[in-house]
């Protein structure tokens, strides 16, 4: 790499910048000369806009766990402060895996988990959207079988194993 | 085709414009009287066709502007060229005339901000930015227009004030200018300075375009909501703008709660009603 005069700059910015990150979006502690009035509006405002995100590229988040949604995001938020750099939808995901290993996931959320993971490969840079004849497989909250399969050209994804759920999901966001 | 790092890249004429959001497409799609429209760059799939709505605007010949938020242009990291590769393949998948970022960053050393964050103000996180935004160019297929965001917090150490900083950075890499005005009234109310004196400091000329946004003031801080009307000193500062400049776009930016077509519609009067204001 080139010496250039950004290169000690850099280094002294990236400590700076990740003790921002630290405080507003981890509750770190706070950096010398911030007021710490001003840090917890940036923090709330932070959260609000990781709950908008999530929710918008998961509005299947509040159709699935009604009056638990608001308090089970905040929970996630507490265990997971980090937020995964392939945005939103990763974040979505994250949060069903989070509940899962609780036991809390609802059916609706972990089939809509496995149309995610069909229909785009989630990178650090985005989704890119996946193509051919897809399967992902998952569990039920019963512990049974779930198949997902995404037919190429047609663009439909069939479940299978849905066993004996009520309703189907909300229709697909995309 | 990247622009010079010296001399303003020709800038188009793009009238008016909204933030395109999946659930005000029809919305948009029934105007008549839009020049632009913006997309999220990290929404749009550069390997598939543009989505359907995006598709028609297109055809009917409105400019479609890729708005980026995680370049993190501001960042002590290199801009990653994949994201960077992406994001100039989103331009050429939407026909782009130019795409914009934020003067900001969103990561650091692993960690995700989730939402654009204020660089310091310092040489050394100039010289930084000055560099990011070079490579950037120079990976883009059109120019690139920086956006000022707005900040609740102010970080510490600063050796210029805003103006200057921008001034600076956008004379040292030719790049334009996204003026936001909602945030310029933000970081004004916030952090204490003339918005006017900050508007006659900038280089207008470079502007792109305009945004224009709702927010809501509590307690003496203004918080850039996006989501609450706009607030009339934000409609004052755009007129104040046009009485010192004709930019080439104004474009609403609205991200939820979205309300119904009439009370949209009655936001983007109050735009063209400032605009005619400044204009007169």
């Amino acid at each position: 790499m080139n010496e250039t005069a950004g290169d000690a700059a850099r280094v002294r910015l990236g400590a700076d910048q990740a003790r921002l990150i630290a405080a507003l979006a981890a509750d770190g502690p706070l950096p010398e000369g911030i007021d710490p009035e001003r840090a917890e509006l940036a923090r709330i405002s932070l959260r609000q806009k990781r709950r908008r995100s999530l929710r918008r590229a998961w509005p299947q988040w509040d159709h699935a766990l009604g009056d638990r949604a608001d308090a089970l995001l905040d929970a996630y938020f507490a265990d997971c402060p980090r937020i995964p750099a392939a945005g939103p939808l990763a974040d979505g995901l994250a949060a069903v895996a989070w509940l899962g290993d609780r036991g809390a996931a609802p059916d609706a959320l972990r089939i809509e988990a496995l149309r995610v993971r069909l229909r785009q490969r989630l990178t650090d840079r985005g989704a890119e959207r996946r193509r051919g004849l897809r399967v992902a497989i998952g569990r039920r909250s019963d512990g049974g079988l779930l198949v997902a399969i995404a037919w190429p050209f047609v663009g439909r994804v069939t479940i299978l194993g849905r066993g004996r759920r009520p309703a189907p999901p909300p229709a697909p966001h995309g | 085709m990247s622009p010079p790092a010296s001399g303003p890249a020709t800038i188009a004429a793009l009238g008016l414009g909204i933030a395109w959001r999946r659930e005000i497409a029809l919305f948009i799609d029934r105007r008549r009287d839009l020049g632009f429209v913006e997309v999220m760059a990290e929404d749009i799939d550069p390997q598939a066709p543009p989505p359907v709505p995006i598709a028609r605007l297109i055809e009917r010949g409105l400019a479609v502007v890729p708005h980026g938020v995680s370049l993190s242009l501001g960042g002590a990291e290199r801009v990653d060229p994949a994201r960077l590769a992406r994001f100039a393949a989103v331009a050429r998948a939407v026909k782009a005339p130019l795409v914009s970022e934020h003067i900001a960053f969103v990561r650091g050393e692993g960690m995700e901000s989730g939402h654009l964050l204020p660089v310091p103000r310092t040489r050394d996180a100039l010289a930084v930015l000055v560099e990011n935004v070079r490579e950037a160019q120079a990976a883009l297929p059109v120019p690139l227009a920086l956006e000022n965001i707005a900040s609740l917090v102010d970080p510490p150490g600063a050796e210029m004030d805003e103006a200057s900083f921008l001034a600076e950075l956008l004379d040292r890499t030719g790049a334009l200018l996204l003026l936001d005005v909602a945030n310029v009234h933000a970081n004004a109310v916030n952090h204490g300075f003339d918005p006017l004196d900050h508007l006659d400091r900038l280089p207008l000329d470079r502007i792109a375009y305009v945004h224009v946004a709702g927010g809501w003031e509590h307690h003496g801080v203004y918080h850039d909501t996006h989501v609450h009307p706009i607030q009339p000193p934000v409609l004052d500062l755009l007129a104040a703008l046009c009485r010192r400049v004709d930019p080439p776009g104004v474009l609403w930016e609205h991200d939820d709660c979205f309300g119904s077509d009439a009370e949209m519609d009655g936001e983007v009067r109050r735009i063209q009603a400032a605009l005619a204001r400044g204009r007169s």
